[in-house]
């Protein structure tokens, strides 16, 4: 039993923290609502749970956003991420993408998440976030379009600021 | 694939490799909070242990929101409503709805947290569907020890997940249903559930006992430990509990019923109705019915009854544990069926027609029997019906809705409730908190010692050599020897 915690553990928290660390944008609020979920699904049962990849995120999703309500802090974490090894532009592109992400209404935030960064399904989508399967396409699309604002408005700045 | 598309899919990519750059503190297992959890069995561990013979799926939708009612959004409607007037309080407003074509019924996908002096609270779970009472039962209960509680109410379940310490924690073990009795076995530590005061173990016995009882048809729940009986701190529980053993009001509500009004000469004016919760009082539901009049003129007050039963959920599945019914003779309303759950009332709904045609049955659905009170209000005429309120504030004959326990008040103090005294009068004294009378008087309420209730709304001064902290005394004197009855005690702070 032990050891199929450890493996899940170690395949899905890393993946999770990022998740929610994207989501909700602050570190200590991410971790804790990862092992929150966490918490839950091992109090619940592995063989419970079906698709639990989704359900940890739906779940530690929930938390973060409560967890924000409850303290809204909104850091800027993003200027404090260290940065790679990989060329100025491209970091500076993924720090805009995951601030323009930011500027999203927290249910954007999580469905662009649950479609890009987990691959999950319009229908998966529709079942865990509340909305009509019919519209998850628009509300990814709309977000995406908003993404792209952000972000195009970001570089024009720096641009300028060159 | 059209070009937009295609245009996103490289967006949400390049978001996912970002997302996946960032650098994150990775707890190692070892560490996490499962791993640093005693080994326990999970909730539903006696029915794994026995071959998996109930195979739970939690639904994927676990986490999802779609039948979440949300605050301020009591579902669908009651009838477009006219304003209260001088109804001494804000009502909340339902919109009609169009499109509700079947009964809506209400959500018992619900668990119950405590209130400081305040009976429980319910709060939506997404929870999987489940065939057999004992699971719905069991998942509830297995929701319970581990939800968070919402804003304004706690859990008095030890050792639940989202404290820091691990504590040891009440393990869910079988569930057995026979008829309304649901018996409940938690499989404990030495059979300590670590609670100590009274105010705790009675939070606990709420939650346990109302979530345990949302099942509809279970009314009564007994609850084991380790196959014993339950031991909370001194307190030893050894039968069945409903609702109405744990809600913490002093007295159950009557279930005789009451008539009133004076009758309308064969008018049958329009009615209009609102409700609200927790706003005249917390524990409160307010149900007030409200009579058209012709412009300029007094509406009469339409003659009515109020009936209370237990309702039989197999057969009134969108009603509650009971049913009020408040029968107006002579009043005319459209049909409608609203889901408020919202605790205690479930749902509302108007029936016109029934009987002679010119007259409307209103039913609501309660979560348990607390004690009601019915009233009526002049220009404009209405009918209310209030259930519940603060329990340390409502006897059997007078409820006192302002000030409430614990509050800090001024010297000119505003009292508002109901009553129905002996003419009307009822005295009230205020004694130090040595126990020594400082003040005392008496008001008059809007009605005598009838079925009916009168109301109170009035003002006492408290004399300035008082201050600090005091208990306000409402009673009835008596006719015979000016004896105190049913004394209401309601301790303040005089600033």
């Amino acid at each position: 039993m032990t050891d199929r915690w450890r493996e899940v553990y170690e395949r899905e928290y890393p993946r999770l923290v990022r998740a929610l660390l994207a989501i909700g944008r602050d570190p200590a609020a991410a971790e804790d609502a990862a092992q929150e979920a966490f918490v839950k699904a091992h109090r619940i049962g592995l063989d419970n749970i079906e698709k639990l990849s989704g359900w940890l995120l739906v779940v530690g999703t929930r938390e973060v956003f409560r967890k924000a309500k409850r303290s809204r802090r909104e850091d800027e974490v993003w200027a404090s991420l260290p940065p790679r090894d990989d060329g100025f532009d491209t970091t500076a592109d993924r720090i805009d993408l995951l601030a323009a992400l930011g500027e999203l209404p927290e249910r954007q935030r999580a469905v662009v998440v649950a479609r890009y960064y987990y691959g999950l399904s319009y229908d998966e989508i529709a079942d865990h976030f509340d909305i009509k399967s019919g519209t998850v396409g628009a509300t990814l699309h709309q977000a995406i379009e908003r993404l792209r604002q952000i972000q195009l408005a970001g570089r024009l700045a720096r641009g300028a600021m060159r | 694939m059209t070009d937009e598309r295609r245009d996103d899919e490289i967006i949400g990519r390049a978001l996912s490799r970002a997302i996946e750059t960032i650098d994150v503190n990775q707890t190692p297992y070892e560490r996490s909070r499962i791993a640093t959890a005693p080994a326990r069995r999970s909730i539903f561990g006696v029915w794994q242990i026995a071959g998996g013979i109930v195979a739970i799926v939690l639904a994927i939708a676990i986490g999802s929101w779609f039948t979440r009612p949300t605050d301020g959004q009591p579902g669908v409607a009651a009838s477009p409503s006219a304003s209260a007037g001088a109804t001494p309080a804000p009502t909340t407003t339902p919109a009609p709805d169009a499109t509700a074509t079947v009964a809506p019924m209400p959500d018992h996908q619900r668990v119950y947290f405590a209130r400081d002096g305040l009976p429980p609270i319910g709060v939506h779970v997404q929870m999987a569907q489940l065939p057999t009472v004992d699971e719905r039962v069991g998942l509830r209960l297995g929701y319970l020890l581990v939800e968070s509680p919402p804003a304004g109410a706690f859990s008095a379940v030890p050792g639940r997940p989202d404290a820091h310490v691990f504590t040891p924690v009440p393990v869910l073990g079988t569930v057995r249903v026979n008829g309304d009795l649901a018996t409940v076995d938690f499989s404990v530590d030495g059979g300590d559930w670590k609670l100590r005061g009274s105010a705790a173990t009675l939070a606990l016995l709420q939650q346990l006992v109302y979530t345990a009882t949302e099942e509809p048809g279970i009314r009564r729940v007994l609850i084991t430990t380790n196959g014993k009986a339950t031991q909370l701190d001194q307190l030893v529980i050894d039968k069945p509990l409903s609702r109405e053993d744990v809600f913490g009001y002093g007295l159950v509500g009557s279930q005789d019923s009451i008539a009133g009004g004076e009758g309308n000469d064969g008018q049958v004016p329009a009615l209009t109705t609102q409700w609200s919760v927790d706003s005249v009082a917390p524990g409160l539901a307010r149900f007030v019915i409200q009579v058209a009049a012709a412009p300029g003129a007094t509406a009469a007050l339409p003659l009515f009854r109020v009936d209370v039963t237990a309702n039989d959920e197999a057969n009134k599945p969108e009603g509650g544990k009971w049913r009020y019914s408040v029968t107006v003779t002579n009043g005319a309303d459209q049909t409608t069926h609203a889901i408020v759950d919202r605790s205690p009332l479930r749902a509302v709904g108007a029936y016109p027609g029934k009987g002679d045609g010119k007259s409307t049955i209103y039913e609501l659905g309660l979560d348990d029997l607390r004690p009601w009170r019915v009233f009526t209000l002049s220009n404009p005429t209405r009918i209310v019906l209030d259930i519940g309120g603060t329990p340390q504030s409502v006897g059997d004959r007078i409820a006192v809705y302002q000030p409430r326990p614990g509050a800090t008040v001024t010297r000119d103090l505003q009292l508002t409730g109901a009553a129905r005294a002996f003419e009307a009068s009822v005295s009230w004294r205020l004694n130090d908190s040595s126990g020594r009378e400082v003040a005392s008087g008496h008001f008059l309420a809007s009605l005598g010692s009838s079925a009916v209730w009168g109301t109170f709304d009035t003002r006492i001064t408290i004399p300035a050599s008082v201050s600090g902290n005091v208990t306000l005394e409402l009673f009835e004197a008596s006719a015979k020897d000016g004896s105190p009855q049913g004394v209401v005690q309601i301790p303040l702070a005089v600033r």
